[in-house]
């Protein structure tokens, strides 16, 4: 297995990249250098891509040739990178806006992090590889590690999200849901609160992105009033979706019954027979009845109305991942933020209670 | 300019204050209204992502239909872009709120708020979810919102919704299941109904069998070849819809409030709009003892950063459900413990069912549904008490996230399904997803929609130290009860259950994860407003969005009872300070 570790150097190394450390020291005018985007970092969103809308030749056979290509095949990792960089804005009371904030690098760690709880529980269906992460990165990726370091190897090493199989990445996904970590582990808030939105970060909008339009244009990240836009997108020939369109005649009529108020004028259609009165589809819409004499007496609670919250479900999503356990007190009370059992993970040196300052003002607790 | 001081400021131009604005001006009152986001299809602001542009608006004359038009392209991953709750300027990311758990909070800044996203669905309250229910106060009930309701449905010509495929497939699963036909506004039984929306309905030359050959352009539009009126059947409701192109901003077919009733307000010559302006104070004079009076608030550019304040004779919180509770949390007003809590949103999931090509030979005449054509939610089931079931075209990304993206039980091959009555539950990826999507045309998306309880647990909390740009951000605190499950439960086998009737040979459940999408309740009327909507412990401070609402309703989508409860606030305004 390869060595892979989590300690807080680590981390702190990793957050570095996010460059908040001079946001905070640099107040009001200046705007930090966006940092560079790191080997480790494309290893990781390719992954994703991978194992989210992968190429497929086994659809070839079975749906046709335009179901193979993939997220990759478009540069969607890319993409991915840039959008999660981009979806929230990032101001501050005394420095007002200060672009957004940079969360590509801390949701990879996120990601390795839970690569190594899903090895470490042994639930993992084959051994890591970091055959894998160099086959995920292009030739320059690896040009550009050799510049970087002068270890290479154990720089790859680092990204174990990317080394685990396409299935098994997924189950470290699920794993960030139920939050089982040791929150020691972990820089702070940011991922008490927020590992479970990691899952819908990655897997949901790689999902909604491949298949909206994104594709056709040329720089999403234009100006709006100059973007181009074409319509040649391989996931619309994968769904079948006709692309963007003015309107459609699809006009099957208004759904009514002879002796309904819905639907009026010429009968286009007869739509169902059977049990009740035989239901049609008109010319014109008809109107809902709207009368004063509306009787509520027979209404009756099917289901418990009382506030106990679900035991399970969503719940143990909602509850764990705030602090790992919420008292019974908290619910009570209404108010889920002052659970005290919030461990930070040993704050000692001023690089560290930056980081944790910055993440847990913008993502939470503990401060 | 912004003038010192006004009859009325409103905190907000979403789904609900411009009809307070609309009210308050036709009532003769000096109005401003401040909002957050940009204000589209206005010539006083032709790049609204772009550039500041000008700083007002109070003039019918401003509003384009064929800015709206160039802005609004429906594609639906940069419409999601423009319009979720963020900044104007495209190059700054949506403003952070903090969801604990796996959630989302899906509101839209900007002139018409949320309705610019919304699917134009306008049912009203269950009346049992008023009057029975008790978590509305004892001196009001649905009766009091009758007038209001009426009076607003006929200003956006709300009506019964067209019919195309994906209806008409749910509609038949809805029959073979065994439920009745409601025709009914008050809706007081269990059964199934074309959705009553706030959308034009389409021209009739549409029809199916009618071989249409023009582009859907309005009479107005001198490139319009066989010219349409009404909704065009674009499914772009979720993306903006401005159809049809080429028509007056007015005569757009989906009345979100920005076309509905801004118009309605700037034509009283006394309504001014103020976008680009996020309220970060609500001002107050307590020096006349007994409750603090409001007398103005404090604004934030959101181009450069400066603020100002604004004095009025009644404020008017209208910023939703998320945003108006923060405001007050981050203003220097009285410590009321309803204040945030008691949230409501309609604890959702998503129940898809796909149908062989044949099956739909049979029942439609075509071996496809089309979720991209009609309405984007054209029908729904109704279940007082339960909550209500409605189906959702879309385009294929927001049918991939909604249906496989996201989930609070895992991916599908970790979970057991051997008693659960749909085939398939949680995340899709890989090969399996792309299967799935490749059907994307044979499939019937239905929104599970519950009717979840105010809980004291529930709600929006702020925590100094978490701030952004204006003030401590808000966090939403979201756990269901027992009972809440239940009833979604109940729900999503009932969907299942429709789509098995229709034909559909597979059916898969996402078990979504709590997201806010119709969010209400968090000041509700009874606890932190009275009966007029006005807060218990500031005087002169009104509060005019679905935050009043003391629940959710019963399950029906909120926008029409949110706009009829803020045009009854405008009447207790007038009446008690003018």
């Amino acid at each position: 297995m390869v060595e892979f570790s989590t300690d807080r150097r680590t981390l702190i190394r990793g957050l570095g990249v996010l460059g908040v450390g001079s946001l905070l020291s640099s107040p009001a005018s200046a705007q930090p250098q966006p940092p560079e985007t790191t080997p480790n970092t494309r290893a990781t969103y390719r992954a994703v891509v991978d194992s989210v809308v992968p190429r497929t030749p086994e659809l070839e056979s079975e749906l046709g040739p335009e179901h193979v290509p993939g997220g990759l095949s478009v540069g969607l990792d890319e993409y991915l990178v840039t959008f999660i960089n981009n979806l929230f804005s990032f101001g501050v009371p005394e420095a007002g806006d200060a672009g957004n904030m940079r969360l590509a690098e801390a949701v990879a760690l996120v990601l390795d992090v839970g690569a190594a709880k899903l090895i470490a529980a042994g639930e993992n269906d084959e051994p890591p590889s970091v055959d894998r992460v160099v086959e995920l990165l292009e030739p320059t990726d690896l040009v550009e590690l050799d510049r970087l370091t002068d270890d290479p190897e154990s720089v790859l090493e680092r990204s174990l999200f990317a080394a685990l199989s396409r299935e098994d990445r997924l189950r470290a996904i699920a794993g960030l849901d139920s939050i089982e970590f040791d929150t020691a582990e972990f820089p702070g808030p940011l991922t008490e609160v927020d590992a479970a939105l990691i899952g819908q970060l990655v897997v949901g909008f790689t999902e909604v992105v491949y298949y909206s339009e994104w594709q056709g244009y040329e720089d999403i990240t234009a100006p709006p009033s100059e973007r181009a836009f074409a319509p040649d997108v391989d996931s619309w020939e994968q769904t079948e979706f006709p692309g963007i369109i003015d309107g459609a005649a699809a006009l099957r009529g208004y759904w009514g019954a002879p002796n309904s108020s819905l639907g009026e004028g010429r009968v286009w259609d007869t739509a169902v027979t059977g049990g009740g009165p035989p239901k049609k589809l008109f010319a014109d819409p008809g109107n809902f009845e709207d009368s004063d004499d509306y009787d509520t007496s027979d209404y009756e609670e099917p289901f418990s109305t009382d506030g106990t919250p679900a035991a399970d479900g969503p719940l143990g999503d909602a509850v764990s991942s705030l602090n790992g356990d919420v008292t019974d007190n908290d619910v009570a009370d209404g108010d889920l933020t002052d659970a005290e059992d919030v461990t930070d993970g040993g704050v000692t040196d001023p690089v560290d209670t930056a980081v944790d300052g910055v993440l847990g003002g913008l993502l939470g607790v503990g401060n | 300019m912004v003038k010192d001081s006004y009859d009325a400021v409103i905190v907000g131009a979403g789904g609900d204050g411009p009809v307070a604005a609309w009210k308050l001006g036709a009532a003769g009152l000096d109005v401003l209204v401040l909002e957050a986001g940009p204000f589209y299809g206005n010539e006083q602001w032709p790049n609204p992502s772009e550039d500041p542009g000008g700083e007002l608006s109070d003039s019918v004359e401003d509003l384009s239909g064929e800015l709206l038009d160039e802005q609004f392209t429906t594609r639906e991953l940069e419409m999601a872009q423009k319009l979720l709750f963020g900044p104007a300027d495209h190059e700054r990311g949506l403003w952070f709120r903090k969801f604990p758990g796996s959630g989302a909070a899906l509101q839209a800044s900007g002139v018409g708020g949320t309705t610019l996203i919304y699917t134009g669905n306008h049912p009203r309250a269950y009346p049992a979810a008023i009057d029975e229910q008790d978590h509305w106060p004892d001196s009001f009930s649905y009766d009091d919102l009758l007038p209001y309701y009426r009076e607003l449905e006929d200003v956006l010509g709300v009506s019964p919704a067209p019919v195309t495929a994906k209806e008409e497939m749910f509609f038949r699963g809805a029959e073979a299941a065994g439920y009745d036909l409601i025709d009914d506004a008050n809706v007081t039984e269990t059964g199934y109904r074309p959705q009553p929306n706030a959308i034009a309905s389409p021209d009739e030359k549409l029809r199916h069998d009618n071989d249409y050959e023009g582009n859907f352009r309005h009479p107005d539009d001198p490139d319009a070849v066989d010219p349409v009126e009404g909704h065009t059947l674009a499914a772009a409701e979720i993306a903006g819809n401005p159809h049809p192109r080429g028509a007056p901003y007015e005569e757009k077919a989906k009345k979100t409030s920005a076309i509905g009733f801004v118009p309605r307000a700037l034509d009283t010559g006394n309504v001014s709009i103020r976008p680009n302006a996020f309220v970060t104070d609500v001002l107050t004079d307590d020096s006349i003892g007994g409750d603090p009076e409001a007398t103005g608030v404090e604004f934030r550019d959101t181009w450069n950063g400066s603020t100002e304040t604004v004095a009025a004779d009644t404020v008017v919180l209208a910023a939703g459900a998320i945003e108006t509770p923060r405001l007050w949390l981050n203003s220097s007003l009285p410590r009321n413990e309803w204040v945030g809590k008691g949230m409501t949103l309609h604890f959702g999931d998503n129940v898809m069912g796909f149908f062989e090509e044949s099956v739909l030979e049979d029942a439609v005449g075509k071996p496809t549904i089309d979720p991209q054509e009609g309405q984007n939610i054209a029908a729904r089931f109704d279940y007082p008490g339960v909550g209500m079931l409605q189906t959702t075209g879309s385009g294929p990304g927001i049918a991939a996230i909604l249906g496989f993206g996201a989930s609070a039980s895992g991916f599908t091959f970790s979970n057991d399904l051997s008693d659960a009555p749909w085939d398939t539950q949680g995340r899709l990826a890989g090969a399996e997803l792309k299967r799935l999507l490749a059907r994307y045309r044979q499939a019937l998306p239905i929104l599970v929609v519950t009717d979840d309880r105010p809980h004291k647990h529930n709600g929006i909390t702020v925590t100094p130290g978490a701030e952004d740009e204006h003030g401590p951000i808000p966090q939403i605190n979201y756990v269901p009860s027992e009972g809440d499950v239940q009833r979604r439960d109940e729900l999503a086998e009932i969907a299942t259950d429709i789509l098995r009737e229709a034909g559909a040979d597979h059916v898969h459940r996402s078990d979504s994860p709590p997201t806010a999408l119709h969010i209400h309740s968090t000041m509700a009327m009874g606890k932190v407003v009275d009966t007029g909507c006005e807060a218990y412990d500031v005087d002169r401070l009104f509060v005019a969005d679905h935050s009043a609402l003391a629940n959710g309703l019963g399950g029906p989508n909120p926008t029409n009872t949110g706009q009829a409860l803020a045009a009854r606030t405008a009447d207790k305004i007038v009446e008690r300070y003018f």
